[in-house]
């Protein structure tokens, strides 16, 4: 009984770290933005103007909540629930850290350690498609209905990439679990680099990268939501909360997609050259490895934040036409490369 | 017969700050025709004018445009200097052609920083503004305000800069020869930028001059007409500078011609600030006599013209001008269609459109009897006949 309650408050404690990264990172792209673009950027709401997020949801907590005539009722109050559940479900199978001893009881610090975990990341994370879908159709509109068919078209075709390059790691760890992928990155490279992913397999880390960042919608690759052509894509119809589910949830997702390939690539929590992420359950080690997994999901998302304000939109077609005449058959080379090195290593 | 979908961009739209209407016809993602609307900010500045004297007119002009506000008053007064044949004085000549160039050399950057903003490279657009800032402020300093300079009269110039700010003045452009170079740079390197810029919006040459095209708009499409060469004005007959062309007409090449004249801005600035005559800078014109008068500005949008009709009094009968953006804004039928709907954004903001300035009113007259074909009280009638229409249909 003890053991199944320190479970649930541990499953409830780790499903907060996305709700709670959010805002933060809502903080940190205005701030990196002001930063890199010579502006001061929020600065008055709360010490470094740490509150901002805050304010923003009272305020839309405040605004009216509008459904628009012609709108398909169901869909259009769906969307924006579905769109945020998908982003944050898939945060069940990412490890944050080894085991964690609490009263006796050894526990996994994950929300669910399932065998097929990494499948069961890129079944949902593609439920995002269906929920922007459902907010371009249910709005009755034609700039959310263009935004969502740009969504469609662009996170179908580099889905296939982020599975192809999550397949590569599998193939060479040997494993679906999130937490297998990790043990498999212990140890080190050539005697002296650590054995993550990132220096075995630089090619299939640089393709998830890349399908990374068109999964998350953002620039360069933000075509759904291009304010000058599409006004705000397959969000222009919502107000209040109905649009702050979809801001969450894009920010949701980038904190997932962090998470995941600090999994497959940086080795999760587990830090080279300290003894944090061994083998000893204790506490301390335990609580290290979480900020150690957090920092480097931190440290990537700073770097989708950059990235984002350092380079231009690219066009609808040549986003596409990368995907399927470049990275598709790029990633199925990198997969069979990486499956005759592993039976030959 | 595929089925056509309309897209509106306006009449509000983030795409422009300022009410305009284009009605893309689109076939999937692709333009079949474009409707240009126009006329949803017409302030009637031409019949304005005619209620106020001929020296209080250019308060009134250089607010025809917020961006040219130093070209529209200098077209209109050459108008009117025109009818007076008037002898400018050789130092106001050179203020005019300070004043506009740095006028030309801010409108260019604003209009860089927000192409910028439309291909979603809004780090350009921040910092190319900040660079534009100590253009701003040196005009602010030079004749007293950031936006509408009220700096030409008819006969020269209201007043007079002294030695430091003349330097100071050479100074702030020498100043923007580094972050202009950068920005030329990343421009033509940028392999992103090309692919979103070349080959995008083509405006051919034969286009360009069938729809009379203006301004960096003709001179990207390899077109090499330049008031200020053709008929020059202010001092730039005395100055050694070059007209930028390209010739591929795509929004790539607009937007190189656009920023390499911003190095002949600075060269042309150089050179007056070191040439610069003392002496007058008002020839003192007493009376406007009967007659009518044209001047046209080199604005940094292209051609601004103007028309003014004197009898003698002191108001003008008749001011017309004619802004570049019309000339301009009819391209878009030549370079719109067959484009993506992401490609008509960039295209459309690459003539640098200026709408309120290119606002007017038309008259449908009969052909045979010279009549118009709509009066006013037509017109009202028509308008609550359609919302008549409209209430019965609800």
């Amino acid at each position: 009984m003890l053991e199944i309650l320190l479970r649930f408050l541990l499953v409830l404690a780790i499903a907060q770290i996305p709700l709670l990264l959010v805002p933060l990172l809502v903080w940190a792209e205005r701030r990196v933005s002001a930063w890199i673009q010579h502006r001061s950027g929020p600065n008055r709401v709360g010490p470094f103007g740490l509150l901002q997020p805050v304010a923003d949801a009272v305020k839309l907590l405040f605004k009216e909540d509008i459904v628009p005539e012609r709108a398909a009722r169901g869909l259009y109050v769906l969307a924006p629930m579905v769109s945020l559940f998908a982003v944050l479900v898939v945060w069940a199978v990412i490890p944050i850290g080894d085991r964690i001893v609490l009263a006796g009881h050894e526990l996994p610090l994950q929300i669910a350690d399932v065998s097929i975990g990494i499948l069961f990341f890129l079944a949902l994370a593609p439920l995002e498609v269906v929920a922007l879908s459902m907010a371009g159709w249910g709005s009755g509109s034609k700039y959310p209905l263009l935004g969502a068919l740009r969504a469609g078209a662009q996170m179908l075709s580099y889905e296939v990439v982020l599975a192809l390059a999550v397949l590569a790691v599998v193939v060479a760890a040997g494993s679906l679990r999130g937490a297998g992928i990790v043990e498999n990155q212990a140890g080190w490279l050539w005697g002296f680099l650590p054995n993550w992913n990132l220096l075995r397999q630089p090619l299939t880390a640089l393709l998830f990268v890349i399908a990374m960042v068109a999964e998350a919608n953002r620039l360069p690759f933000d075509l759904p939501e291009a304010e000058p052509e599409l006004v705000g894509g397959y969000h222009t119809e919502y107000s209040s909360m109905k649009f702050a589910l979809f801001f969450m949830a894009e920010y949701a997702s980038m904190v997932a997609l962090c998470g995941l390939f600090t999994t497959l690539f940086l080795g999760g929590w587990t830090l080279p050259w300290t003894a944090v992420g061994g083998a000893a359950p204790a506490l301390l080690p335990a609580l290290l490895g979480v900020a150690v997994f957090l920092a480097k999901v931190l440290a990537l998302l700073f770097g989708f934040i950059w990235l984002r304000w350092t380079l231009p939109r690219l066009r609808f077609l040549d986003l596409l036409r990368l995907s399927w005449r470049q990275l598709i058959p790029l990633a199925l080379v990198n997969l069979v490369a990486v499956a005759l090195l592993s039976m030959v290593l | 017969m595929s089925r056509r979908t309309v897209v509106n961009i306006g009449p509000f739209h983030p795409l422009q700050e300022e009410a305009e209407f284009f009605q893309l016809y689109v076939d999937g993602e692709t333009v079949v025709d474009v409707d240009v609307r126009i006329s949803f900010n017409h302030r009637g500045i031409e019949k304005l004018d005619e209620s106020k004297t001929f020296d209080q007119v250019p308060f009134v002009v250089e607010r025809v445009c917020g961006i040219c506000s130093a070209s529209h008053p200098l077209a209109y007064i050459q108008a009117v200097e025109e009818i007076a044949h008037v002898e400018v004085p050789e130092r106001a000549l050179y203020l005019r052609t300070i004043v506009n160039e740095l006028e030309r050399i801010h409108s260019h950057l604003l209009w860089v920083g927000l192409a910028g903003h439309f291909l979603g490279y809004n780090t350009v657009f921040m910092w190319v503004w900040k660079y534009r800032e100590p253009v701003m402020d040196i005009l602010e300093i030079a004749t007293g305000s950031r936006v509408n300079y009220a700096n030409c009269k008819v006969g020269g110039v209201r007043r007079d800069m002294t030695r430091e700010q003349l330097d100071r003045i050479a100074q702030v452009s020498d100043e923007l020869l580094g972050p202009l170079d950068m920005l030329t740079r990343a421009v033509l390197d940028d392999p992103i930028l090309h692919a979103r810029l070349k080959k995008v919006g083509v405006l051919t040459p034969q286009a360009a001059k069938a729809y009379g095209a203006t301004g960096p708009t003709a001179r990207g499409s390899g077109v090499p007409i330049d008031v200020r060469r053709d008929d020059p004005y202010a001092a730039y007959d005395r100055l050694a500078w070059e007209v930028i062309t390209a010739p591929d007409g795509d929004v790539f090449s607009k937007t190189v011609v656009r920023l390499r004249e911003c190095f002949e801005a600075v060269r042309i600035i150089k050179q007056c600030v070191r040439d610069i005559p003392g002496g007058a800078i008002d020839a003192h014109v007493a009376a406007i006599p009967p007659g009518e008068g044209v001047g046209h500005v080199e604005a940094p949008r292209g051609e601004t013209f103007h028309y003014v009709r004197s009898d003698g009094s002191n108001r003008p009968v008749r001011h017309k001008v004619r802004a570049p953006s019309f000339n301009n804004i009819p391209t878009f039928k030549a370079s719109c269609i067959g484009q993506q709907i992401p490609d008509v954004a960039i295209t459309l903001a690459s003539v640098d459109p200026c709408y309120s300035c290119t606002e007017r009113m038309c008259r449908v007259v009969d052909a045979e009897s010279l009549r118009p074909r709509y009066t006013w009280s037509d017109l009202v009638r028509l308008s609550q006949q359609k919302t008549a229409e409209l209430r019965k249909k609800w």
